[in-house]
């Protein structure tokens, strides 16, 4: 490997082709698909925020709600969840235009922007060009990353502070401590759980390294995060989701976020090679980083276990360390046996074979009952089942909705949906119900439509929300016409979650996505 | 690294490859077709049986609270919808659906 201080300032042609190639994977047909309930709760929120000055959560019209208005209090100022994605998407919005595309971009920026940061963090710490193109591509080629970073949603945002932090572990500049005192602030104000996860992480990862930055400058920069950090403690009522911590899941929890890592990021026969290697001193070249890289990642994964749900896109941030890791093993390989190193590379860039099949040949696979084989749960090209979406295009189940509401309801109009309210709202006129808004619909005036989604969601409390106990007391088949629409009536639409994210849709039979139009509307 | 540990690594990482290429759907169906059905259809039997176990749990030994009543609920779609992906399955009709265009 080179010395950084020779070769890390040099122009490299490989970066500017892999940025390119990134630019196209994350901006092309960006807004094909239209937001899809987290997502919508966000641009609802932000266009609330251009609106009204704060991110409100009532309108007047309609009300912005997935936890039965625990988001909120009387004054409906949102609380529920950090800011800072809402400031992005409703800078977009003012800039660009209330889009799909605008709701996008400054994410998918965030993920363009996270490529280079990897390339260049390797580039200058480890002194590597290779090892930089080789990271910055395994991130650029990385469908779990291309998924969510092409959301109008934190993830892209995190990862981008991710690599804006991490520096500070192998130079801790004075430069490099204030930016990893501001990004660690601005994470926290963008996703707390995800935050609290890299924290504990870092505080691991900062002890292993702890002789190389003095213990007064970490206080200093510790009392600044303090600072930093601590309104949001306040404004966001942190405090107050206690109750919703279950002690008795964080086992089961802990085992489902390292077999996700495992599956979708960091393969457990690249992660047992290093771990067997653990006490070799020095080891390779760059393993020391690597090291500290794993125990930065480890810390992470215990972090968010204590979140009250598991969800992958709580260790999403990590999918720029993962590459890197991954990078170093073909990298490391490559002067011992260079066909193996490129079987490697080709095993890790295209295909998520190493990832899959070791887990299910120990049984530590998790692939959900609803999973089809061409999604990232099964063994596959990731890259050409994106593609596939990209190129074909995909019916979504919001998309058909809110082109038939759009073209058919009248301004006014009252829209019951059991789910994907929250789409409804932002993309067309009239007052929309439902989902888990937690407001009782009112029973004298019926909606003029109604959309009952074949899947049921329960409330926190494991009871049906209002919303579909109002459904079911309609009498759909006397008032209602139906409206069959030509798409599957799937879950969510757009999630990226790999475990929900399909890229081709099923074939016949599937449940069609239904509307019920009153028949009585003049 | 010793020669034995270069060729165990190497054939590991051909092992995977092949046996990876050989599980994509593309090729599994081509390779044996009946095969890769009848292993996906053994995957939703096994979920079947797991969530028939659980209706019968849920009609005979627990009482009808509102929660047992959401749970049956949703538990009787999700078998519904499985149902569907065995037909999905067992049928060779490549029907994709319009892509439906949004404003």
């Amino acid at each position: 490997m080179i010395a950084p201080e020779a070769s890390d300032r040099r122009f490299d042609a490989w970066l500017v082709l892999i940025l390119a190639a990134a630019a196209v994977l994350l901006f092309y047909r960006l807004d094909q698909r239209p937001f899809w309930q987290d997502e919508a709760e966000t641009a609802c929120l932000a266009r609330n925020l251009l609106r009204f000055g704060q991110p409100l959560a009532y309108d007047g019209v309609n009300l912005i709600s997935q936890e039965e208005g625990r988001e909120f209090g009387a004054d409906r100022v949102w609380r529920w969840s950090p800011r800072l994605q809402i400031y992005l998407m409703a800078a977009s919005f003012r800039l660009v235009g209330q889009t799909t595309w605008a709701g996008r971009l400054p994410f998918a920026l965030c993920g363009w922007l996270t490529v280079f940061l990897v390339y260049r963090f390797v580039r200058r710490i480890a002194g590597d060009p290779a090892w930089a193109r080789l990271s910055a591509t395994f991130l650029a080629g990385s469908v779990p990353f291309l998924l969510f970073a092409r959301q109008g949603r934190s993830y892209p945002a995190a990862m981008l502070l991710t690599m804006i932090v991490l520096p500070v572990l192998f130079r801790p500049t004075r430069m490099n401590l204030v930016m990893a005192v501001l990004g660690l602030g601005a994470m926290f104000h963008l996703n707390y759980i995800v935050f609290a996860g890299f924290f504990c992480g870092l505080v691991l990862a900062l002890w292993r390294e702890r002789k190389n930055i003095p213990a007064s400058h970490l206080a200093v920069a510790a009392a600044a995060l303090a600072l930093l950090v601590a309104p949001g403690f306040w404004w966001y009522r942190i405090a107050s989701r206690a109750g919703l911590l279950h002690g008795d899941r964080l086992p089961v929890q802990f085992g489902r976020n390292v077999v996700s890592l495992l599956q979708f990021a960091l393969p457990l026969p690249l992660l047992a090679v290093l771990l067997l290697r653990w006490r070799r001193r020095p080891g390779a070249a760059g393993e020391p980083l690597i090291r500290t890289l794993l125990v930065l990642l480890a810390g992470n994964v215990l972090g968010v276990t204590l979140a009250p749900q598991e969800y992958f896109r709580y260790l999403v941030h990590l999918l720029p360390l993962c590459a890197i890791v991954s990078a170093w093993g073909v990298r490391a390989l490559w002067p011992v046996h260079r066909p193996a190193a490129v079987l490697l590379g080709l095993l890790l860039g295209l295909t998520n074979w190493l990832h899959l099949l070791p887990l299910e040949w120990i049984g530590l696979n998790r692939r959900p009952w609803h999973n089809d084989p061409a999604m990232l749960t099964s063994p596959n090209i990731p890259l050409k089942l994106f593609w596939t979406e990209l190129r074909d295009g995909y019916p979504d189940v919001n998309a058909a909705l809110i082109a038939y509401l759009r073209a058919e309801a009248r301004p006014g109009d009252t829209v019951l949906a059991t789910y994907g309210d929250l789409p409804l709202q932002f993309y067309t006129r009239g007052r929309v119900l439902g989902g888990f808004q937690g407001e009782p619909p009112e029973a004298t005036s019926p909606p003029d439509w109604v959309i009952v989604r074949r899947r049921t969601w329960l409330t926190r409390d494991d009871r049906l929300p209002l919303a579909v106990l109002f459904a079911d007391r309609l009498h759909l088949d006397a008032d209602y016409e139906p409206v069959v629409l030509p798409v599957p009536d799937e879950p969510f639409g757009n999630r990226p979650d790999p475990y929900y994210h399909h890229f081709i849709p099923p074939r016949e039979p599937y449940q069609h996505a239904v509307l019920y139009r009153k028949r009585t509307r003049e | 690294m010793k020669v034995w540990e270069k060729a165990v690594m190497f054939a590991g990482l051909i092992l995977i490859t092949a046996c990876g290429a050989a599980s994509t759907p593309k090729i599994a169906s081509r390779l044996g077709p009946g095969h890769f059905k009848a292993r996906e259809l053994q995957r939703l039997d096994q979920h079947r049986r797991r969530m028939e176990e659980q209706r019968r749990r849920l009609e005979t030994a627990l009482p009808a609270s509102p929660e047992v009543k959401a749970r049956r609920r949703r538990l009787e779609e999700d078998l519904a919808e499985l149902d569907r992906m065995r037909q999905r399955l067992k049928a060779d009709i490549p029907a994709r659906p319009a892509v439906a265009p949004y404003p």
